[in-house]
């Protein structure tokens, strides 16, 4: 009778521990997400959906406007930014897992110390890497582009680039390297070549490389401090002709910061309404990454 | 092997998917935006002929003071619509030190600072031998914000000179009931200021408001000037006895002095008015006490109107020799022209553009309706040496 009260008593302090220690972790995430719906979403169906088109109102308004230019920004941005990062970053850790020369092998060591040495950068530290770049080669490549400026699309996608691939990089090659040895070898013994067994072994491992897609979507879409110097931020939309490469673009984190560091009230409403969508983006892409891993 | 074979079809169909999803939403954004852009071409029908050479689209980035991005956004925002799309504008506020640097460097077509390029950069620029303008294009001052419950319900406004101000951030005045600060008050108002000590909120970033602040206080304390100086950042001697702490940006040193009692604080006028923070008057050259607003900071910047340097010349110091303390029972003493800089030989629609903005902005962009609530327009005395200048802009012939 006795050590079973004591062992009922031990459960319930055990599980009441626990619980507390699951709503405590629980709680910031819950408030961050209440906080921002609560401030975000009247302002976003106060002006919908016009608040995905216009250019925000003046300041001091009783308007809010909208966050097109930056959310066009964003869209172009990361789009661009995966289009190029992700085929580079998964087709260098099939470089360095299934590496067997041994010159692959030490160029693919070289390849993975000085990509987890980029993951440890902080991005403020990448977004002024590039412009420095940039500031640099500007006057070459306007010899060939005229309208060419650091502050640009294209330093943006760059710096989203060298932000996001080390992680997807990471990611997948860890992946290739947890396949057991037995697996690679039965493929190369039905005859394949290494291109086919590479592509085999990428099939293998969809789901990391779907969450390593999505991870790193989300990585973009909230990156910030690399932004600063490169994307630059716009409140105006930039005319859609030849030169949009080169011209800066606005984001949604971009404005996030501005707009609420304005003091100005309907300025700093619509910083709540793109830290709402852009909430809502991340949480999509979390959704979907999960749909898309669970459907296989 | 026929089921991974039709496995690898739901697969590449699933990719397919995503890939349509992000290529339809990017084609509806730019639909929207082009649609966005005819609108307004169409909407305004040609409203200025003689900018008819300027068909392609012209656009612009600068970058700078985050004290004039309000304004620069409800400017750009008309002028956009009134020039129907044909000149876009992209103006960030990066600081006005980075704006300095970037200009510098060729990345903006045209920086902003509170005051002017600085000691270094106006080097930089005369070495390189480039030629470039400085254009002031809004009025600023620095107020003195203050958070004492008591005497505000009274109806009491503090009053100060600039020689108590310096005093208390010297740390040599360090309670409010200090016979120095209690002499300048009116009699009623005398008994309430608390015999409590004064915190002394400060920038902590590097700001404009903080060079103008700084240098006024160097202009009227001797003891200021050598011991502490002035710049976009300076050495606090008031932190040192622990009565002190700074604030990151205007609405860091608003939101302190709001929450902490007993304190004052120094932000951008527009700031104070935005916020509603009680603004002390600050005693005048002549002897007056005067609030800063639209007359007194107007009146102050009128006196000084005269001498105005050249566009090309070294404007770092300006406030400090020119603005500050200027002569007028309504002159408001700590006052500065936030100013726009940009190089003169530029490809010629860029040139034009930058000019046909500006103008419009030391025109039409200083009449109140487009003046945000907490801005001051340029008196008209600088309004028209500022037009003389911008006119070096226009490429001749």
């Amino acid at each position: 009778m006795k050590p079973l009260m004591l062992r009922k008593i031990r459960s319930l302090t055990m599980l009441a521990l626990i619980s507390t220690a699951f709503a405590l972790t629980l709680l910031p995430v819950l408030s961050l997400i209440g906080t921002v719906v609560y401030n975000g979403m009247s302002v976003v169906f106060r002006n919908f959906p016009g608040i995905f088109f216009d250019i925000p109102a003046a300041p001091g308004s009783s308007e809010v406007g909208g966050i097109g230019p930056h959310l066009l920004g964003t869209m172009l941005l990361v789009a661009l930014a995966m289009a190029i990062g992700t085929p580079i970053s998964i087709l260098a850790a099939v470089f360095t897992a299934e590496a067997i020369k041994s010159w692959e092998r030490n160029l693919g060591r070289l390849t993975r110390l000085l990509t987890h040495m980029m993951i440890e950068f902080p991005t403020i530290v990448v977004g002024l890497a590039v412009y420095g770049l940039m500031t640099t080669l500007a006057p070459y490549i306007r010899a060939l582009i005229p309208g060419f400026r650091p502050f640009s699309l294209l330093s943006g996608v760059i710096a989203l680039i060298m932000v996001s691939a080390p992680y997807m990089y990471a990611q997948v090659e860890d992946g290739l390297k947890s396949i057991p040895q037995h697996i690679r070898e039965a493929v190369y013994s039905l005859g394949a070549g290494r291109v086919l067994t590479s592509y085999v072994l990428l099939r293998y491992l969809k789901s990391t490389v779907y969450a390593a897609i999505s991870i790193s979507l989300a990585r973009m879409i909230s990156e910030t401090a690399a932004l600063f110097f490169t994307a630059f931020g716009s409140n105006v939309y930039p005319p859609l002709d030849s030169n949009l490469l080169f011209r800066p673009v606005g984001s949604l984190t971009l404005a996030v910061y501005t707009l609420g560091l304005s003091g100005y009230e309907n300025w700093v409403e619509l910083s709540w309404a793109a830290s709402f969508i852009l909430l809502m983006l991340c949480l999509a892409l979390f959704a979907l990454s999960k749909v898309v891993i669970r459907g296989e | 092997m026929e089921h991974s074979l039709r496995s690898r079809v739901t697969k590449t169909r699933r990719l397919v998917l995503i890939v349509g999803i992000v290529l339809v939403l990017s084609t509806v954004g730019s639909l929207i935006v082009q649609k966005q852009i005819s609108q307004t071409e169409t909407a305004t029908v040609n409203p200025q002929p003689e900018s008819k050479t300027t068909s392609r689209l012209v656009y612009i980035t600068g970058g700078g003071a985050s004290f004039i991005n309000p304004q620069m956004q409800a400017w750009i925002r008309v002028f956009m619509e009134k020039t129907g799309g044909t000149i876009s504008i992209n103006y960030q506020s990066i600081g006005s030190g980075a704006g300095e640097a970037k200009w510098l460097e060729g990345a903006l077509d045209f920086g902003a600072s509170d005051i002017a390029i600085s000691k270094t950069g106006y080097e930089k620029l005369k070495e390189s031998g480039k030629r470039f303008i400085q254009v002031p294009i809004i009025a600023g001052s620095v107020a003195l914000v203050y958070n004492l419950p008591r005497f505000s319900e009274a109806g009491c406004t503090l009053r100060l000179t600039g020689e108590t101000v310096a005093d208390i951030y010297l740390g040599k005045i360090i309670r409010w009931s200090d016979p120095r600060i209690v002499e300048l008050q009116e009699g009623r108002c005398r008994n309430f200021l608390p015999d409590a000590e004064i915190f002394g909120i400060h920038r902590s970033d590097g700001s404009g408001t903080t060079a103008l602040f700084t240098m006024y206080l160097s202009l009227v304390s001797r003891e200021w000037a050598e011991r502490v100086g002035y710049g976009y950042t300076v050495t606090w001697p008031r932190d040192a006895l622990g009565l002190g702490e700074g604030a990151r940006g205007n609405e860091g040193v608003s939101a302190k002095v709001q929450a902490t009692p007993n304190s004052i604080g120094y932000v951008e006028l527009a700031y104070a008015v935005q916020l509603k923070l009680p603004v002390a008057m600050l005693r005048n050259r002549d002897g007056y006490f005067v609030y800063p607003n639209a007359t007194t900071v107007m009146e102050a910047l009128r006196a000084a109107a005269k001498e105005l340097p050249g566009p090309q010349e070294f404007w770092g110091d300006l406030p400090l020799k020119h603005y500050m303390n200027r002569e007028g029972r309504l002159s408001y003493p700590i006052v500065g022209t936030p100013a726009v800089f940009m190089y003169i030989d530029l490809p010629k629609d860029l040139a034009d553009a930058l000019y046909e903005f500006f103008k419009w902005v030391l025109t039409e962009g200083q009449k109140p309706e487009n003046i945000v609530e907490g801005f001051i327009p340029l008196p008209e005395e600088m309004r028209i040496k500022a037009l003389q200048y911008l006119e070096l802009l226009k490429p001749r012939g």
